[in-house]
């Protein structure tokens, strides 16, 4: 079973209105359960209006998704799907509002008509799993700084264990410090509990490093998915769609059009600088 | 090159022991600068980088007269900012970019936004209309003039701002974070004006960002820590400080990264490549 | 969800109408305005008829949306018809049980009706033809004479437009906040009314908190340009009143004295 199967979905905002704007065409795409999959395109590529038909918020207007197995088309279905889709927005830290750093975490948990006791295990667990510490479940979480504000919202969507864990652009706004600390931290959560997570970004490095198959949307349209590896043999069309490539792979592929035969499919930088070392190695060979 | 006090007509902002606490509580106090000294030249593009808290925003909010020293004296263009009489010459000298595009801007229609600054300046309607047109062409926004700021991009936001600040023909241009919330082509637009700006009209610049890929073009960064500039120096030489950087929260821009790497499979670099081009161009010699 | 809401329903165009100097087309709504309700008799309600649907020629194919803003007015005019139709004692034309619909009733109602909807259409043109931060300068410009009474005419208009500006924006903050709740399991729609305003609240404090932090900011970002209420302050417009302009005040003005001449008849 998929984590979510969509199938020829289209999508009009505001339809029937002279505002109306096509935001999805005819998109396809299956997510497996458990894997790490990255979302990428330039904003307005349509990319946020996909992933809230993941978890009920949008129905399909044409077209068909299935989460888990189960048809949105049905309303029962959507009004249930947010509790084992966890759907994380931009900016979330902008939406806790109760008092304490526990009351936040601890609302959607106690939306899913658990008890106390569960609840609080779970409250625990989250911040645990997101990597702060339990003193701050008296605070307000306007006494945070940004960072981890931002942490206690993620929590709050954790502590509902869902199946399928949806990130909007997590790391808008971090610091290189706090956004490196951030994607390692979704990496181990992924490995031990083997949830989906979704990652949704106009970055590609992030979602270079963390996904095991990356989809690239742009106007609307899905113009790419595969592996990461497969992904990056195509830079002339992500530069034209207007993300950035990572160095090793616009580094590679100038070297290559400055005519020296050096291999564009590289993923990472350590597979790069091997392959731009071999190169030159075997240049010395028929030289010398 | 020792700087002699004949060109101090030359130097356009100037802190002295700047010290400056934000109040929290009723006598609560968080020390935001704690004994700046800075002196940036004519026409000279300047990085602020440093981890979230450092002070970096504390800083660019003195250089605009936003907020006035506790303690020491800044000085924009020979003056001073704590001299009431002088907050409006400094703001029309000193323009400012933040970080949320969708906060800075004032008007429902895009070219009544770049009016904003010469209208309060008092300026005629004839003199007010071409810095309109003249700006929203600089920045390539002819086109969006009588359309809502709303229906722009992220970084077509944010190159109104800058037009807008530029309406009032600053001699400096102090950017706070500016491309943090907007996608890897808005930046990229963004960026290409910032440049130009500095290069083409000899605009002071002062660019506080996250990401070192900007710093790159910088003349000079400054780096904060705890309200203090600790490290003041050209990129390659901050960047060649190797691991001593990642204590500050930085990482190496993309190319440097890469070089490195290169270097420990027996690559040598003259100089540590800060730019793609740069590497591409050292490395091209080296396999030739 | 709440991206249905348009707001302003200008439509930028290039008609006459929309080049009209934004003053003189309010001016010239109000005049006609005025003559569409003094126009005597049903053949006032024809020439008034005439009038608007002049005005929308003018105004090129946008002003058919005008037909659109008259939906959720049919049920009032529809009901204040009935009501006038029945309630005016005069030659009964149709009985029904004990009310009798008369002659004067058919005609006092067709011309409330009328005269409603023809100025509900004229005021559409207006908003459809002039984007809303014109309609703020035309209006500003109107109220100038109130400045000398103390009345902080410009700071208004600043206080109109900023809000103009952030209201597309602060409609998908709070889109965004529904959502996000709603994933939360934030439930609106059921309890009592107790339990409903206390489910409210994850809403409006993240709406309220965002509202302020971004009022804050905005504030700092008009000091930074210079912004100190209207010290000093001029502005890019120099509206010019065209030929168009006059014209159409003219007519307008000539439409509501002829019906103030009609009513001075006797009519």
């Amino acid at each position: 079973m998929w984590a979510v199967e969509v199938k020829s979905l289209s999508y009009i905002h505001s339809m029937g209105t002279p505002f109306a704007k096509q935001a999805l065409k005819d998109v396809s795409l299956n997510i497996a359960q458990g894997q790490i999959v990255g979302i990428i395109g330039p904003t307005g590529s349509g990319k946020s209006t996909l992933v809230q038909h993941f978890n009920g918020l949008l129905a399909p207007q044409k077209g068909s998704v299935n989460v888990l197995g189960r048809s949105t088309a049905d309303k029962a279905v959507r009004m249930n799907l947010w509790k084992e889709v966890g759907l994380v927005f931009q900016y979330p830290e902008q939406q806790l509002f109760e008092e304490t750093v526990y009351d936040d975490i601890a609302f959607g948990p106690k939306n899913l008509g658990l008890n106390e006791i569960e609840v609080k295990k779970r409250v625990i667990k989250a911040l645990d799993d997101i990597g702060l510490p339990e003193e701050i479940l008296s605070r307000s979480p306007q006494s945070l700084s940004g960072g981890m504000k931002r942490r206690v919202a993620i929590a709050g969507i954790l502590a509902m264990q869902p199946k399928i864990l949806v990130l909007d652009e997590p790391t808008a706004g971090l610091d290189p410090a706090a956004k490196s600390r951030f994607l390692n931290l979704i990496r181990k959560l992924q490995q031990s509990t083997g949830i989906t997570v979704i990652l949704v970004t106009h970055s590609i490095d992030d979602a270079a490093e963390l996904a095991h198959w990356l989809v690239v949307m742009d106007r609307g349209r899905i113009a790419l998915q595969g592996k990461p590896k497969d992904i990056f043999k195509q830079p002339e069309r992500l530069i034209q769609i207007g993300l950035n490539v990572p160095v090793e792979i616009e580094v590679t592929r100038k070297l290559f059009e400055m005519g020296i035969p050096v291999r564009t499919d590289v993923l990472g930088l350590n597979e790069a600088v091997e392959e731009i070392a071999r190169i030159r190695d075997r240049r010395k060979k028929t030289g010398g | 090159m020792s700087p002699s006090n004949a060109d101090n007509k030359d130097v356009l902002i100037s802190f002295e022991d700047v010290h400056y606490s934000y109040r929290v509580g009723p006598n609560e106090q968080v020390k935001a600068l704690n004994g700046v000294n800075l002196k940036i030249r004519r026409g000279q593009f300047v990085a602020v980088v440093g981890g979230n808290g450092s002070g970096k925003s504390t800083l660019a909010k003195h250089i605009n007269a936003l907020l006035i020293p506790d303690r020491g004296r800044v000085v924009i263009d020979c003056l001073d900012t704590s001299c009431e009489q002088n907050i409006w010459e400094i703001r029309s000298r000193v323009g400012m970019v933040f970080q949320n595009p969708d906060n800075q801007l004032v008007a429902a229609v895009c070219e009544e936004d770049v009016a904003f600054g010469p209208e309060n300046l008092g300026l005629n309607p004839e003199e007010i209309r071409r810095r309109v047109n003249y700006y929203l062409d600089l920045l390539n926004l002819a086109e969006y003039k009588d359309q809502p700021p709303h229906v722009l991009s992220g970084g077509q936001k944010q190159r109104l701002a800058i037009a807008g600040a530029l309406a009032m023909e600053p001699q400096c241009l102090v950017l706070d974070e500016p491309t943090s919330m907007i996608d890897p082509a808005g930046r990229a637009g963004v960026m290409e004006a910032v440049i130009k700006l500095n290069r083409r009209m000899n605009i002071t610049i002062v660019l506080i960002t996250h990401l070192m890929d900007e710093v790159v073009h910088a003349d000079r960064v400054l780096l904060m820590d705890k309200g203090k500039i600790i490290i003041d120096e050209p990129p390659r030489e901050l960047f060649s400080r190797g691991r001593e950087i990642d204590k500050y929260g930085l990482v190496l821009p993309g190319a440097a990264r890469m070089a490195e790497k290169l270097q420990l499979r027996g690559f040598s670099f003259a100089s540590l490549p800060l730019k793609t081009a740069e590497l591409v161009e050292s490395l091209c010699g080296q396999l030739k | 969800m709440l991206g249905n809401i348009t707001l302003g329903q200008y439509i930028a165009g290039e008609s006459p109408v929309h080049k009209l100097n934004p003053s003189c087309k309010i001016i010239a709504v109000m005049i006609t305005s005025g003559g569409i309700l003094l126009q005597p008799g049903i053949q006032g309600l024809l020439i008034s008829g005439g009038v608007v649907l002049l005005a929308m020629m003018f105004a090129g194919k946008a002003s058919f949306y005008a037909f659109r803003g008259l939906k959720p007015l049919l049920f009032l005019v529809g009901f204040s018809f009935l009501f006038q139709a029945f309630s005016i004692p005069g030659e009964p034309v149709l009985t029904l049980g004990k009310f009798d619909i008369t002659k004067q009733g058919l005609e006092k109602a067709s011309l409330m009706a009328g005269r409603l909807l023809y100025i509900v259409l004229l005021a559409s043109v207006l908003t459809i033809t002039t984007s809303p931060i014109a309609l703020t300068h035309g209006l500003e410009k109107i109220l100038q004479p109130f400045k000398k009474i103390g009345i902080p005419v410009r700071e208004l208009a600043v206080m109109m437009t900023i809000a103009l500006r952030f209201i597309p924006t602060l409609i998908n903050e709070a889109d965004t906040i529904i959502k996000a709740q709603r994933s939360r399991g934030s439930d609106l729609t059921s309890g009592g009314f107790t339990k409903r305003m206390k489910a409210l609240i994850p809403f409006i404090v993240p709406l309220l908190a965002g509202s302020l932090r971004r009022a804050e900011e905005l504030a700092m970002a008009m000091e930074a340009r210079c912004y100190r209420g209207d010290i000093k302050r001029t502005t890019m417009y120099r509206m010019t009143v065209g030929r168009g302009d006059v014209l159409a005040v003219l007519l307008s003005s000539i439409f509501a004295i002829e019906a103030v001449i009609l009513r001075l008849a006797g009519w």
